[in-house]
């Protein structure tokens, strides 16, 4: 009972309606929107189509569990059928089979025959060493009159066959190893900063970020220089990164992935500096972030403690932030230390410059410009079914060519007794696959047996 | 002002193969009528001037653009006929069917007219991610398959006028027998696959997983080309196993093709990784 279940698992009754519910289940996923909130399904499709939707799970087709279910049964067929089907079949392929008898020999799809006045034993000889030429596995025997060789291909089509197969599972396979123990997300670093390493005493940094543009405007490439560091700041790998060329290290691979301009950090700023001692239109103050200035020729002294690019305030908290990523309002904190007025800070915007300005402070700064530091988008991943996925491509890529490239041949030459002591000779062939060549092949076997005979004119 | 004399260049030489391709579909459909074997020559004639026009466009295209034209629909459609149009000449060694030609004829003029649609624009610069050797292996090699899977078609359409027209009719008389299509589909799908498999499928992988850091994303084009793998795996698997043949088979193959349509045009609909343009 359970071979007969085992055996109807393998079969391709089964892997054919098995693989049109795998097409429709994917047609399903890329005709309906994956991965959107239930309201968006119920704006687009109505209440009735959404629902269904929904319950089906046809929002998220290639992780739903039904999914997942046809990807296990085509595991279990490929299974089953390799230990049945395809072992059996490369059994019977490496077993040389003898014929009847000449009759069965003319019945095959390719077949020739003419008299020979040779003895069966030199026809014998001439045909092993037709098909051992050819590397042909053969076997032959010899009874009084009538004697015949059977040879084959070696039986290259059914190991490609079960590569096939076999590459399927390790497909599968690598798929789960990576959904189980593998790691995958993304990072934004910013110039000149680290971030831990999930799951490694390790530390990433981009030392700097590159985007390149053409004369036009085009985004011609982004690179950026990455570094991992060990815990104590030693650096362990680097590499300047860009699409297609990611960095390896310890299993991690770090891809470019993205880029933009930091919401809280900027490269450099230009500030204006009002006050006692300066001239009347200012001094212009050009400073990175965290760092301070001294203007010249007085003891005051500047430094940018924050920036946001799009400014908002928490009423409550009065906590600042940003309220997103683009420069709609961009914002610095700026203290100015004197030894006569102290120390004072306050926000200063760049798109409305008398914020915050009072005539009688004794120093005045408006935010004139800067230049944004950037961050790079990077994805980090850590596949450990990366192997199995790479021996997959192998086998199957191997085990396609064999079973294309390589058909089952079995070729017999027959012999039997024929008048005046002659013997007719039988070249019989028979192929895995409807190919033309079969007949060309049995046609230079044939010459190749004709030769060796000394039987050129023969027909 | 050489760059904007190449794309004068290859535009006029890809408007005299669209002629050429024109004018073999024309003389295919005179030869249906009154079967004389000098108009099918004369169409052949038309193909292989097409096919060095057409040749001429696309050298002429890489070097205006400094890379192989496989980055937009317009060169790959343009490339997928020019692959449709050298295993038209293969086929028609093979086979000496002028009546397959002529269907192949059709499909590849046809092509040529969706490819006449679209913006022709040289895109000197490739975005980031197409800047990659892995973009002339694995766009040439799944165009090459899908190709090949457009000529098992051309089959599969005579198939079914064979099997369906009154056996009496004389257009159905003229063309080959339906076991003889079956095994020219067979053929077509046996070179097709391995290249599909490898190309679209192994060789996009592998670029995807340099490119994106996966190896497999259920991108609309990835899920499209694995649905083609599917249909055409049931093929196989039916025939090989089954021993399908004849209208069965042909459905199956026939129903490849046009999920390879669907895949070909679906980034221009449905977005995703693959919509470069």
């Amino acid at each position: 009972m359970i071979k007969k279940i085992w055996n109807a698992v393998g079969s391709v009754q089964v892997v054919v309606p098995l693989l049109i519910a795998l097409t429709l289940a994917s047609l399903a996923g890329i005709i309906v929107p994956q991965g959107l909130e239930p309201e968006q399904y119920h704006r687009a499709m109505g209440a009735i189509r959404s629902s269904i939707v929904l319950r089906l799970g046809f929002d998220h087709v290639f992780s739903a569990w039904w999914f997942y279910g046809l990807l296990g049964v085509l595991a279990l067929n490929v299974v089953a059928c390799s230990a049945t089907r395809q072992l059996r079949s490369l059994r019977s392929a490496s077993a040389t089979r003898f014929l009847r008898s000449g009759k069965d020999a003319e019945s095959m799809k390719f077949s020739t025959s003419w008299t020979s006045v040779a003895t069966p034993d030199a026809i014998v000889r001439a045909g092993t060493s037709a098909m051992r030429k050819r590397l042909f596995a053969s076997a032959s025997r010899l009874d009084g009159g009538t004697a015949q060789v059977a040879a084959r291909t070696r039986s290259f089509k059914e190991i490609g066959s079960l590569l096939f197969h076999t590459s399927i599972l390790f497909f599968f396979v690598g798929g789960i190893v990576g959904m189980i123990s593998g790691v995958s997300y993304m990072l934004d670093l910013e110039e000149g900063v680290a971030q831990p390493i999930q799951g490694e005493a390790a530390l990433i940094r981009c030392d700097w970020f590159k985007l390149e543009q053409t004369q036009r405007g085009e985004i011609a490439d982004y690179k950026s220089k990455l570094v991992v560091l060990s815990a104590d700041s030693a650096p362990l790998a680097s590499k300047v990164i860009e699409v297609n060329h990611p960095l390896s290290w310890n299993g991690y691979h770090f891809y470019q992935s993205s880029y933009g301009e930091s919401a809280v950090r900027f490269g450099r700023a230009t500030i204006r500096v009002y006050g006692k001692g300066m001239d009347m239109g200012g001094t212009t103050v050009d400073l990175p972030m965290d760092s301070a200035v001294t203007i010249p020729g007085t003891a005051v002294t500047v430094a940018i403690t924050k920036f946001v690019c799009d400014f908002v305030i928490d009423v409550q908290s009065r906590e600042v932030t940003t309220r997103s990523s683009k420069p709609n309002n961009p914002a610095i904190q700026v203290r100015v230390s004197s030894s006569d007025t102290g120390v004072t800070e306050k926000w200063i915007f760049k798109n409305y410059p008398d914020v915050h300005q009072k005539d009688d402070d004794a120093y005045q700064v408006t935010f004139v410009n800067y230049l944004p530091c950037y961050y790079t988008g990077i994805k980090m991943s850590k596949n450990p079914g990366e192997p199995f996925i790479w021996l997959g491509f192998a086998c199957m890529t191997i085990g396609i060519m064999l079973v294309f490239y390589f058909p089952h041949r079995r070729f017999w030459v027959c012999v039997e007794p024929a008048a005046a002591g002659s013997s007719r000779i039988v070249l019989a062939g028979a192929s895995s696959q409807p190919q033309s060549s079969l007949h060309d092949e049995g046609e230079r076997i044939a010459a190749d047996l004709k030769h060796a005979l000394n039987e050129g004119a023969a027909s | 002002m050489t760059g904007e004399l190449n794309q004068g260049l290859e535009l006029t030489f890809f408007w005299w193969a669209f002629v050429a391709f024109s004018v073999s579909s024309l003389l295919y459909v005179v030869y249906f009528g009154v079967a004389k074997k000098a108009l099918a020559v004369g169409a052949s004639v038309g193909m292989g001037i097409g096919l060095v026009l057409h040749t001429l466009a696309m050298v002429t295209r890489a070097i205006e653009s400094h890379h192989l034209p496989l980055t937009n629909m317009f060169e790959y459609i343009s490339v997928f006929a020019w692959f449709a149009t050298c295993l038209y000449f293969v086929f028609m060694k093979i086979y000496k069917q002028h009546i397959l030609g002529a269907f192949i004829t059709y499909v590849v003029f046809m092509l040529m007219v969706a490819g006449s649609l679209l913006p022709k624009d040289v895109q000197t610069q490739l975005v980031p991610a197409l800047q990659s050797y892995w973009l002339q292996i694995h766009v040439s090699m799944a165009c090459f398959g899908e190709a090949a899977f457009l000529v098992a078609f051309a089959a599969n359409i005579m198939y079914f006028l064979k099997k369906w027209l009154p056996a009496s009719s004389k257009f159905a008389a003229r063309l080959p027998e339906a076991a003889a299509l079956d095994r020219i589909t067979y053929k077509a799908i046996s070179v097709g696959y391995p290249l599909f498999t490898v190309g679209a499928l192994f060789a996009g992988a592998i670029w995807a997983e340099q490119a994106w850091g996966t190896f497999w994303s259920w991108d609309p084009k990835e899920v499209g080309s694995i649905i083609v793998w599917f249909v055409y795996s049931a093929y196989l698997h039916a025939r090989f196993v089954k021993g399908w043949t004849g209208t069965r088979a042909a459905l199956l193959s026939a129903a490849g093709f046009i999920c390879t349509l669907l895949t070909f045009f679906a980034n221009l609909v449905l977005g995703g990784l693959h919509a470069y343009g």
